[in-house]
């Protein structure tokens, strides 16, 4: 019985990738086979015939559309990385974010309840006798803080809360609520922060007494938060 | 690779890219279609081509798993009959048993997974021997029996349902 050289050991040796021991052993065989003559024949018609059916320009094509697919989705990544880093940068080199809102600067809201209805004023509103005035102060950072009345006799009052009481940043709404006595006059009320918040508004007031200054804004020490309220009655 | 190395790697080795394919799918159109698969991945692992032994085993492996993908896609080919004689086949008389065997599970490779495929073609297409099939794939000798083996009876049952036990 006669060992033919394995179809993968022809097709080598048809193309000359055999190295070239084996290749002389194989060829020296072929050479007395007339069977292994006829599979190398077969391969060299299969060769042509493969050029004319499938011309080399016709797989250059594939080729080439591959590469422009290829370099489409290159593109498109390398976009894409960019993008990303970009975004992880941004995200980085962003602040991180807090727990709590950041406010601005010190805000002082006045809610004003009178009988059933409750509404924020707008400075300049209307108050009566027995309208109750609750104070929502806005701190931008943790601070103490305190709120005067002053009338428009030059009465000076602390309101709630009635020692100064310390905050952190945020909104808070203070205790208990300043009631409007009868017989109602015009009102202002000043909101101070810090811990000399009491001294600045005793200078400021004997300044304004000393000066006879009317009651108003101007009895307020600079830096303090005013808001005033006209007496409807 | 630039398109001059590819379009000459096609010259010498296309035919034998496209015979195989064409004995791997037994469809003209989807083996031209292959073949072209091939020479695109010659052309993207252009490194490791030059760095290879063997350009032929190399292009065949890649044939191989372009083939394989292919007939995955395929799914069933239950319309392809043993009588497909579109394929040109040398007839080695002193294999027998083995060229029917070859036959059958060529007709029916996209039913087994893709190692048992490779068994297949590296047996029945390349007739390596089981040290050969070993050393190709890394696989164990013990492992390459088994599928061969496994390989052997699935084309008896197969040869059997087909022709009514006539062989």
């Amino acid at each position: 019985m006669t060992i033919h050289p394995a179809s993968v050991t022809l097709e080598r040796l048809a193309v000359g990738d055999l190295p070239d021991p084996a290749s002389a052993d194989i060829s020296k065989h072929v050479d007395a086979c007339p069977q292994c003559q006829r599979f190398l024949t077969e391969l060299t018609e299969a060769a042509s015939s493969c050029l004319r059916s499938v011309p080399p320009q016709r797989v250059l094509n594939a080729v080439s559309d591959a590469r422009r697919r290829h370099a489409r989705v290159l593109r498109w990544t390398q976009l894409s990385v960019v993008s990303a880093v970009a975004a992880l940068v941004v995200f980085l080199v962003s602040p991180w974010p807090t727990a709590s809102v950041r406010f601005k600067g010190i805000g002082l809201a006045v809610h004003r309840k009178r009988g059933n209805e409750v509404r924020v004023m707008e400075s300049a509103s209307g108050i009566r006798a027995g309208d109750a005035l609750r104070m929502v102060v806005t701190l931008p950072k943790p601070t103490s803080v305190a709120v005067w009345s002053i009338d428009a006799h030059g009465r000076v009052d602390r309101l709630a809360p009635a020692r100064g009481i310390s905050l952190d940043a945020g909104e808070h709404a203070l205790p208990e609520s300043a009631v409007v006595e009868s017989p109602c006059v015009d009102l202002w009320l000043v909101l101070m922060t810090g811990t000399r918040a009491e001294e600045q508004l005793t200078d400021a007031t004997r300044n304004a007494a000393e000066k006879q200054i009317a009651p108003g804004d101007e009895w307020a020490p600079p830096g303090a938060l005013v808001k005033s309220f006209r007496c409807e009655n | 690779m630039t398109d001059a190395e590819v379009g000459e790697a096609y010259r010498r080795y296309g035919s034998l890219v496209l015979r195989r394919c064409q004995r791997i799918l037994r469809d003209r159109a989807a083996a031209e279609d292959a073949l072209q698969d091939v020479f695109v991945r010659l052309w993207r692992y252009g490194n490791a081509f030059r760095e290879a032994d063997s350009k032929v085993l190399w292009l065949y492996r890649v044939a191989d798993r372009c083939c394989f993908d292919r007939l995955a896609r395929r799914g069933a080919r239950a319309e392809i009959s043993l009588a497909d004689q579109s394929v040109p086949l040398v007839d080695k008389s002193s294999y027998g048993k083995s060229v029917e065997d070859r036959e059958v599970v060529m007709c029916f490779l996209d039913r087994f997974d893709d190692r048992v495929k490779q068994v297949a073609v590296l047996h029945y297409l390349d007739e390596m021997t089981q040290e050969e099939i070993a050393a190709a794939t890394g696989w164990s000798r013990q492992t390459v029996f088994k599928k061969l083996a496994f390989l052997r009876d699935r084309a008896q049952a197969l040869r059997m349902r087909l022709c009514g036990g006539a062989s």
